[in-house]
């Protein structure tokens, strides 16, 4: 057996004892309700990572801003929702999300013009660091509080202080077995599944789909088939984008508050673990990732609540040692 | 039909080619010959608009295509098919043909564009569902050039299709270029198999490091000294 089919099984048989290990320790209700929860919060990391993995794919590139992005989803969001129930609009819920989508997906698409396009033929160094620059802007620049601000930027700002995040859906709970579930979960779940089946839909049958692979896998070649690669890279950080404005209302009717603009931080590291996890690039991979990666960390949180930042860590650890191709990528010799 | 007016180009600070002009006449096979590293290959690569010259012009069909974007180049009817083939190795063969319409709008041209390249090469609709990666280097020459045709093009740049490929196979690809010539594909080829170049085109011309040399007729090309000079050492 070669030595990367060992690490694969290696890796599985870790995830597989954890697993049992917690279910023979806190018997089968509690470790069903934590998994279930754990894939809840895993579809949210699930559509983030896709972005994460996608823009990698096609760009090479580990853009930082995207759990920015994503915050910026949580909160537009939830502008929009206080704004549409103040006014007693119907489907303040959808409308929200569609909201959070096109702000996402602006912001996205402006951000690759603005930052990383003018950089693509430098080092590869040269736009990871700009990409943690704007990152680190978005996060602090938002978090400036209004009062501070002159005229035009206080009204750009969002502010660093606790915001509670509007009822867009009534709360239903359900009890199957003893194991509790609640209605905006299942919906939530729902659609990111929906998503995913559609984005794997747009990228393998498509025309567009077809090109964003062989943009992909070598983009000389793909500028002689008259692809305009500009185009398919804008795309792809546009459905990035969009899904992680997905990811943000989902976020916000799970939690229901809004600690500060830099919540885009954790929930941004876990799904890049979680792409990494699958195999960055690979978009079945950083799905699995997304919800593997929910379950371990609901799962480490319910044994301890600070547990779970150290395990995110520490599988980010393992998947570089044992496995860093991730779980379904293929193994490649990365050029520096 | 082509026409390039003293290119010259540049690797940062390097230069490549030094000003060449030369002409490719509609309905021809053309050879741009000479030996390694001599700039067949940036020629090419310019005139489909991966390169943008330091200085010169390239028109095609009496229109200046010289600071085009290769997209729009395509959309002219110039495919470039590239030197080691460049498939798309993680595609299937059925997705890198319709890729190389990837701008053709109307179905139904695609269709009959598509049935003709599986026609030309019987083997690509067998194959059409398997990996591009897993064809056979003569079955990935093969896929390139169908690719290029499913573009529809007007003028096809074909760089070493011979590259690697067995005497019986180059004979066959030979046999293949110069049926999409007499369907009216004007051709520029680039070959490093100076026998195979010299009963296929009509005339040629001759590179040596970065400058053109000589321009000559088929057969005469391969009498001269030059040409021996650089092919046969
Ligand atoms: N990307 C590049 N960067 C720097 N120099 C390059 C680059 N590509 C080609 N060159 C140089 O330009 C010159 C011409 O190269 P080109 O590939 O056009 O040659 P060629 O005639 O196609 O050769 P071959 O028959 O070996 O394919 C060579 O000296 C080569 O080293
Ligand atoms: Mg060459």
């Amino acid at each position: 057996m070669s030595r990367r089919r060992l690490n694969h099984l290696l890796f599985i048989a870790l995830l597989i004892t954890g697993l049992s290990f917690y279910v023979s320790s806190f018997g089968l209700i509690v470790s069903s309700q934590q998994i279930i929860n754990g894939i809840q919060k895993g579809s949210m990391y699930a559509l983030i990572a896709l972005g994460y993995t996608m823009v990698y794919g096609i760009i090479r590139l580990i853009n930082f801003a995207h759990g920015d992005i994503f915050m910026i989803g949580v909160y537009l969001s939830c502008f929009t929702g206080e704004l549409l129930i103040k006014r007693g609009i119907s489907g303040a819920f959808l409308l929200s999300m569609l909201v959070a989508i096109s702000g996402c997906v602006l912001l996205g698409v402006a951000i690759e013009r603005v930052a990383y396009r003018p950089l693509r033929d430098k080092p590869r160094l040269t736009m990871l660091i700009t990409a943690l620059g704007v990152s680190l802007f978005l996060g602090n620049f938002l978090s400036l509080s209004p009062h501070q601000l002159p005229f035009p930027l206080k009204y750009l700002v969002f502010g660093p202080e606790f915001r509670s995040f509007p009822i867009l859906i009534e709360e239903k709970t359900y009890e199957i077995w003893g194991v509790i579930l609640n209605n905006i979960k299942l919906i939530n779940l729902g659609i990111a599944l929906l998503l995913m089946i559609v984005l794997e839909y747009i990228v393998k049958y498509t025309l567009l789909g077809k090109a964003m692979r062989a943009t992909a896998f070598n983009k000389e070649v793909a500028l002689l088939m008259g692809i305009d690669i500009n185009r398919i890279i804008t795309f792809t950080f546009a459905l990035g984008a969009g899904l992680a404005g997905v990811a943000g209302i989902m976020y916000g009717t799970t939690y229901g508050v809004l600690q500060s603009p830099y919540l885009g931080l954790w929930p941004g590291i876990v799904a890049f673990v979680a792409a990494v996890l699958g195999g960055i690039g690979n978009i079945p991979g950083a799905m699995v990732g997304g919800f593997l990666m929910g379950t371990i960390e609901t799962i480490a949180t319910s044994i301890n609540s600070s547990l779970g930042y150290g395990v995110t860590f520490l599988v980010l650890i393992l998947v570089l040692l044992i496995k860093p191709q991730g779980l379904l990528g293929k193994p490649t010799v990365e050029k520096a | 039909m082509l026409k390039v007016e003293d290119l010259e180009i540049y690797y940062h600070q390097i230069r490549a080619l030094t000003g060449i002009s030369f002409e490719v006449d509609k309905g021809e096979i053309c050879a741009l010959l000479g030996a390694n590293g001599a700039g067949k290959t940036t020629t090419l690569r310019a005139i489909s608009g991966l390169l943008k010259p330091f200085r010169g012009r390239i028109l095609f069909m009496d229109r200046e295509i010289t600071s085009l974007p290769p997209h729009e180049i395509v959309r002219k009817g110039i495919i470039h098919v590239p030197e080691g083939r460049g498939v798309f190795e993680e595609l299937t063969v059925l997705e890198n043909l319709e890729l190389g319409g990837y701008l053709v709008k109307e179905r139904e041209t695609i269709k009959k564009n598509l049935s003709h390249v599986y026609e030309l090469f019987p083997v690509l609709y067998e194959r059409r569902r398997q990996l591009a990666g897993t064809l056979s280097g003569g079955e990935q020459q093969m896929l390139a050039i169908g690719r290029g045709l499913l573009a529809h093009p007007r003028l096809l740049l074909l760089d070493e299709p011979s590259l690697g490929l067995s005497p019986i196979l180059v004979k066959r690809i030979s046999q293949t270029i110069k049926r999409i010539n007499e369907e009216g594909v004007t051709i520029l080829l680039v070959e490093q198999n100076i026998h195979m170049a010299v009963e296929l085109t009509h005339r040629g011309y001759l590179l040596e490091t970065g400058s053109l040399l000589l321009e000559g007729e088929g057969r005469e090309l391969l009498k001269n000294e030059k040409v021996k000079e650089a092919y046969l050492g």
